[in-house]
């Protein structure tokens, strides 16, 4: 049985796997972060996009920023992977991952989860902090490539059918929704887009 | 024959004062001065604490630097702590790891590519 596919832009599609469904991660953006412009590229182009012509970028003189450039156009961020001189096996600690050899780390990751990705697409998951005009832009192609989409914002009109489902944020003692607290406010809803029964 | 006024005055400054505390008494210390010389005398009493500023953010700050851990380390991978707690010829070691793994990742990438390339190439020659 091949894995879901869940697209998201931040750690919200790490949560849905690990927390809401328990399944293997199924595409390497998993508890990174990519900026709006990339995910709207990742999304246009995603079934042309040569995920395997990737490249490890060390940024700045540190060895605590590492990013993977795919296809010289998609920039992921890996912000839970850091480097611990003392931690010479990968140790967990939160969401966060830390390692003395974390850029082998990150790579390993990165082609172990592409070997498990879909070409189809499951569903596009967005905890909307951003800016209105990158949402629509989300929403238009999602619409238009048939992708199931699951919006967390208050920007845009509620709306809930079998492919689009946009839900207010949920307020959480005074403070808006972080992506852990999405995936519980709206679980029944997203398993509902992903055609999973059962309660959460 | 003395006045009514004169007469009246010189009973005022005889008369004795009864009832009336001599507040203006320099040697007799007043109420607040009595309160102040006992606070004064019961912090003297009361052994000495450093409490910093007082404030639980500085008894926070003062457990955090007392603690184990050399350096303090924050979420935010571009915190100027994180990653410091090695010598700088460590770091070189580390450093030099790092980029050789990146370049032989790269190099590999570069081989792939070529080989893909000269695949394509035959293929349109046939």
């Amino acid at each position: 049985m091949r894995q879901l596919n869940i697209l998201s832009l931040n750690c919200l599609g790490g949560h849905i796997y690990r927390d809401l469904l328990k399944y293997p991660y199924g595409n390497p953006f998993i508890w990174t972060r990519l900026d709006n412009n990339d995910f709207i590229k990742l999304l246009e182009h995603y079934e042309t996009i040569d995920f395997l012509n990737y490249e490890l970028i060390k940024e700045g003189d540190r060895l605590d920023k590492f990013r993977v450039l795919i296809d010289d156009n998609i920039k992921i961020q890996f912000n839970h992977h850091r480097f611990d001189a003392a931690a010479y096996t990968p140790q967990r600690r939160g969401v966060d991952i830390f390692y003395n050899k974390i850029w082998e780390y990150i790579a390993d990751i990165y082609e172990k989860r592409l070997s498990r990705m879909a070409k189809v697409v499951d569903l596009v998951a967005i905890d909307d902090w951003d800016d209105s005009l990158y949402i629509e832009r989300m929403k238009e192609i999602c619409t238009s490539k048939k992708y199931p989409l699951f919006i967390c914002t208050d920007r845009l009109p509620e709306h809930d059918n079998d492919t689009i489902i946009i839900k207010p944020r949920v307020m959480h003692n005074g403070h808006g929704p972080g992506p852990g607290d999405i995936w519980q406010d709206y679980s029944t809803e997203i398993k509902r887009l992903l055609k999973i029964k059962g309660e959460p | 024959m003395a006045s009514f006024l004169e007469d009246l005055l010189k009973k005022m400054q005889t008369a004795p004062h009864v009832g009336i505390p001599p507040v203006t008494n320099p040697k007799v210390p007043t109420k607040v001065e009595r309160d102040a010389a006992e606070f004064a005398a019961r912090q003297q009493a009361t052994p000495k604490q450093d409490y910093g500023s007082g404030s639980s953010f500085d008894q926070l700050m003062k457990s955090i630097a007392n603690s184990q851990h050399p350096t303090m380390r924050f979420g935010d991978p571009a915190f100027g702590n994180n990653g410091q707690d090695i010598s700088e010829a460590d770091f070189e070691k580390w450093d030099d790891l790092c980029v050789n793994f990146i370049e032989k990742k790269n190099a590999d990438k570069a081989k792939r590519k070529h080989k893909s390339n000269n695949t394509l190439s035959v293929q349109d020659e046939q």
